[in-house]
């Protein structure tokens, strides 16, 4: 079933929200048994917000981008792009879907093809769309595009390997800028690269989404980089989001015990930053693989807070001051 | 005036690509030994009739004074049993072994190639299990009996035994690709471009394909080799070339018979063998070189 | 013994390479005392690694070519030992531990197999061990990283253990004999935060309850900062500043150590910094004088021609920047 055509604009948003997942779910059947990478979550993002989705490995964070952006079909649950509904696979969809929702992977390494060059790396989009007639159009097109992200025109003739991480970054970057889109998903854009370009893709980033009216699904494990650019952040653990709140909010008031662990683990540079950081709660256990789910709350066997009932039962979201939302059985 | 520039500035990243190549390529002494010897007998090939001395000897010959003669000034690989000259024979023998697998390759090579990317891209359907399948089948067939039982149904020359060897040759191309697609078909820039749209011929023959090339052409030049010496074994029991076009395999097969006295009628294209084989196998070590050596 | 345990010596350590040779470490100068933890921070392509596998002398290629300067171990050149004494080294005096522990073993052996080779050559060559002995030494070792259930980690694979244990599994064979110094490159790095907290506590501990020296390297500042007494910063190939870590890291001199510790996103907010304008240089054709000029917002005539050596400004706060010449230690805008 092909999605309609989406103009921008003229879909009047519910609630301003450009994307929203309703009890998503994503399992995926292996002779190790059922691995439940996503376990059920909701959350929306906004026009023009910067998302926050934090987790480490096995969290399932990955899953979700990937399902939205059409590379898995969800088991369960809705997601919908501008009030309509996109589970299905890429080859499924629309073009004008394929236009507005892009991905930005992890590793540079991997993400361009070492055989093709930068040029043709950046024409694809544009010829797939079909956004310019001629092939003088998408060379000014091109340049136009490498200008954005500081490059120069030569890179054009220049081929992955020759470049540096940061740089390849820059052109998965620009590569997803090709073609107008509305949301970009970013998986942990800038994990692999070293703090000095980290903070120069980062700036870039943010002006690209002033610019252009961007929503950002930015999925890391880098609590400190999303204090300072997020506007709503969500932590997810085994498949399921332990707490969401907008930043300030969080960091100011982070509630659920997972989320406190991993506040305390950051390493941090000031005193100022440490005074921040929660003082008992020291990380402890192993991540649990998820094809073994623990029962009740999947992270009651590290929790230095569980009761008797962590065990058993799972708990629920619930919102404990406006936007934030905790699921744990100690805040109730 | 543009378009000048462009091509002036391309050219020099290429070319500087390419000296890189050669730089890659030449650390390997042998790799360089290799190059030669293929220069020197692509050379003798091509321009035959030039540098034989005796070219009437691959021909209708017979002059049976200069017969079983050794090895002398006049005859530096001595004569055969009809008085023709060894060496003039031995350099016509490798316009025949050249032209074999560069036929073979030009067939099987991208019959293989082409089948083993659909398969691979249809990793898992019906479609990848059907041709693999076929290919299994092909595979199990030990190429000299195969060769042998088509050649021995279609007219004994030259023509019929490539294709003989062809119709089984490509099985290795597909079954090599195969693999490769398997495996780049999971990296994250296909998974990129198929996100966003491109069709899947683009994907099959732009993204995925030039990855795999680097393992192929080496293999290709393994392969002149080894297609030679099937060839050259085909011709020893008596099919491929007929007489008297020039043969390393059936001047062997002749040449045995008349050992150990006269032991240059068999020795000499022996070692021609050899020479062309190790060649190859060198320059093809050299290419492997260029494709899986450092970047600065 | 007295004086330091490492003390690297104005090293110059070139490649070759198609287009001419790679200048990757020039003059590095580099000290490391007993049981101090020493950290060395520094970008991708600054020559930390390099640098730690020339003490080793496992560069491995033969393209490397060490064009001047000394790496002394106790006093004794290691770059002219001979091959007996190095193997010596490596087995007793110098461990290190990288980064990607799944890399780093074995995957078709059990993890017990390669413990019991590593104490086999080390231990077991002196003192004759018995196959018992061997197996409670493999114990007592992973108890010591604190592996639950050394047993049954030792019948593993390590693809069956998750990266944290790996990470135990390789600090646990770095530290199997009486080392003087452990060299840590980017432990923990392809780790999760919470279990990358727990490894490096550990690693802690261990170094300081056996009186090991410890040079950790790392990218990730944080890491460095925790961990380490001394702390030196790596640009292009050679130090360019070195003090004690906490004071590097609320007074950094050097016009580059404080842009790369700006860069860090702070807990406590306040955006992101501009970082650095500009690229690493190419190693092929590095900038005359100091490496990092094209880059700097204080650059002078000077720094254009020659390279800046140490400058002195406090007790162990030294700058490699002609910003400090004259004994200046505040930098004048």
């Amino acid at each position: 079933m092909r999605v309609g055509s989406l103009k921008k604009g003229g879909t009047k948003l519910i609630n301003n929200n450009i994307l929203a997942v309703k009890n998503f779910k994503k399992y995926f059947f292996t002779q190790q048994g059922i691995v439940k990478a996503v376990n059920g979550i909701d959350f929306s993002i906004k026009e023009g917000e910067i998302f926050a989705l934090v987790g480490e490995s096995g969290s399932g964070k990955s899953t979700v981008a990937y399902t939205i952006a059409g590379l898995y079909q969800p088991t369960e649950g809705e997601i919908s792009y501008r009030n309509q509904d996109i589970s299905n696979e890429s080859k499924k969809r629309s073009k004008e879907l394929k236009k507005e929702i892009q991905i930005v992977f992890q590793d540079p390494g991997t993400s361009l093809n070492p055989m093709r060059s930068i040029y043709q790396i950046l024409e694809l989009p544009l010829q797939v769309q079909g956004l310019f007639e001629n092939r003088k159009e998408r060379t000014q097109k091109i340049k136009k595009l490498l200008k954005m992200v500081e490059l120069s025109e030569d890179y054009i003739y220049k081929y992955p390997q020759m470049i540096g991480g940061g740089e390849r970054q820059m052109i998965s970057i620009a590569r997803a800028l090709a073609s107008n889109p509305s949301l970009i998903l970013l998986d942990e854009p800038t994990s692999a690269l070293d703090v000095s370009i980290q903070a120069k893709i980062i700036n870039m980033l943010i002006q690209f989404q002033k610019d252009y009216n961007l929503s950002y699904l930015f999925i890391t494990h880098d609590l400190s980089l999303m204090r300072n650019i997020a506007s709503t952040v969500s932590i997810m653990y085994l498949g399921k989001i332990c707490e969401n709140a907008t930043c300030l909010e969080f960091f100011r008031n982070p509630l659920h015990p997972y989320t406190q662990m991993l506040l305390s683990s950051i390493p941090v540079l000031s005193d100022e930053e440490e005074k921040l950081k929660p003082k008992k709660v020291k990380s402890t256990g192993e991540i649990p693989s998820p094809v073994n789910i623990p029962p009740g709350c999947s992270f009651h066997l590290r929790c230095s807070k569980k009761m008797d009932i962590c065990a058993k039962e799972d708990p629920s979201m619930v919102e404990i001051s406006k936007g934030h939302f905790v699921r744990c059985h100690l805040c109730k | 005036m543009k378009k000048t520039i462009f091509s002036q500035i391309l050219t020099s990243e290429k070319w500087e690509n390419v000296q890189r190549n050669w730089y890659k390529f030449s650390q390997n002494r042998l790799s360089i030994i290799g190059l030669i010897t293929i220069f020197i007998i692509l050379f003798l090939a091509i321009f035959a009739p030039f540098v034989t001395v005796h070219p009437e000897s691959v021909g209708r010959y017979v002059n049976f004074e200069e017969a079983k003669k050794p090895p002398s000034l006049s005859y530096p690989f001595g004569t055969d049993i009809y008085g023709r000259d060894i060496l003039t024979r031995i350099i016509y023998a490798f316009r025949v072994s050249l032209l074999m697998a560069f036929v073979v390759l030009l067939i099987a090579a991208p019959t293989g190639v082409i089948i083993g990317l659909i398969a691979g891209y249809f990793h898992g359907t019906w479609i990848d299990i059907l041709i693999m399948r076929i290919t299994d089948i092909f595979l199990s067939l030990p190429i000299l009996i195969m060769a042998l039982a088509i050649c021995a149904i279609l007219p004994h020359n030259l023509l019929t035994t490539m294709i003989a060897i062809s119709l089984l040759w490509w099985t290795w191309y597909c079954r090599m690709v195969y693999g490769l697609v398997i495996s780049i078909r999971g990296e994250f820039f296909i998974q990129a471009v198929e996100l966003i749209g491109a069709g899947k011929l683009h994907i099959l023959f732009k993204e995925i394909l030039p990855n795999c090339l680097s393992v192929i052409i080496t293999k290709m030049t393994l392969d002149v080799g080894g297609i030679v010496l099937v060839g050259s074994s085909l011709s020893f029991i008596g099919f491929g070339a007929q007489p008297p076009t020039a043969d390393l395999g059936s001047m062997i097969a002749i040449g045995v018979k008349y050992l150990p006295d006269m032991w240059w009628m068999a020795v000499f294209p022996s070692i021609a063998l050899v020479i062309v084989v190790l060649g190859f196998n060198l320059l093809g070590d050299g290419i492997y070189d260029i494709f899986t050596g450092w970047e600065t | 013994m007295q004086g330091p345990l490492v003390e690297i010596k104005d090293l110059s350590l070139n490649f070759k390479v198609f287009g001419g040779l790679l200048k990757v470490l020039d003059g590095v100068n580099f000290t490391v005392g007993l049981k101090e933890n020493v950290g060395l921070i520094g970008e991708t392509g600054c020559g930390k690694t390099t640098t730690m596998k020339a003490i080793m002398r496992i560069l491995g290629m033969t393209s490397a070519r060490i064009s001047k300067g000394e790496i002394l171990f106790k006093g004794r050149d290691i770059l002219k030992m001979n091959k007996a004494e190095i193997q010596e080294i490596r087995r007793k005096r110098i461990s290190m531990i990288f980064q990607d522990p799944t890399a780093a073993l074995n995957p078709v052996f059990t993890i017990g197999s390669q413990i019991k080779n590593v104490i086999k050559y080390s231990e077991g060559m002196e003192k004759n061990l018995t196959k018992m002995e061997i197996k409670a030494r493999e114990i007592e070792v992973l108890r010591d990283v604190m592996l639950p259930d050394p047993e049954r980690i030792l019948e593993s694979y390590p693809i069956q253990l998750s990266g944290g244990m790996r990470q135990r599994v390789c600090i646990a064979i770095a530290l199997l004999s009486n080392l003087d110094l452990l060299i840590a490159d980017e432990p923990g790095t392809s780790l999760d935060v919470t279990i990358q907290d727990q490894v490096l506590r550990l690693l802690k501990d261990l170094v300081k309850k056996k009186h090991i020296s410890i040079i950790l390297i790392s990218h990730a500042l944080g890491m460095v900062k925790n961990m380490t007494q001394r702390t030196y910063v790596m640009y292009a190939g050679s130090m360019v500043e070195v003090a004690k870590t906490a004071e590097l890291f609320t007074n950094p001199l050097h016009p580059y150590s404080q842009a790369l510790i700006a860069a860090v996103p702070k807990l406590i907010g306040g955006g992101i910094s501009q970082g650095i304008p500009g690229y690493i240089p190419r190693y092929l054709n590095p900038p005359p004088g100091c490496r990092f000029h094209p880059r700097c917002s204080y650059v002078m005539p000077i720094c254009k021609v020659e390279k800046p050596p140490f400058f002195k400004v406090k007790e162990i706060h030294q700058v490699a920047c002609w910003l400090f010449k004259k004994g200046r230690n505040q930098v004048d805008k």
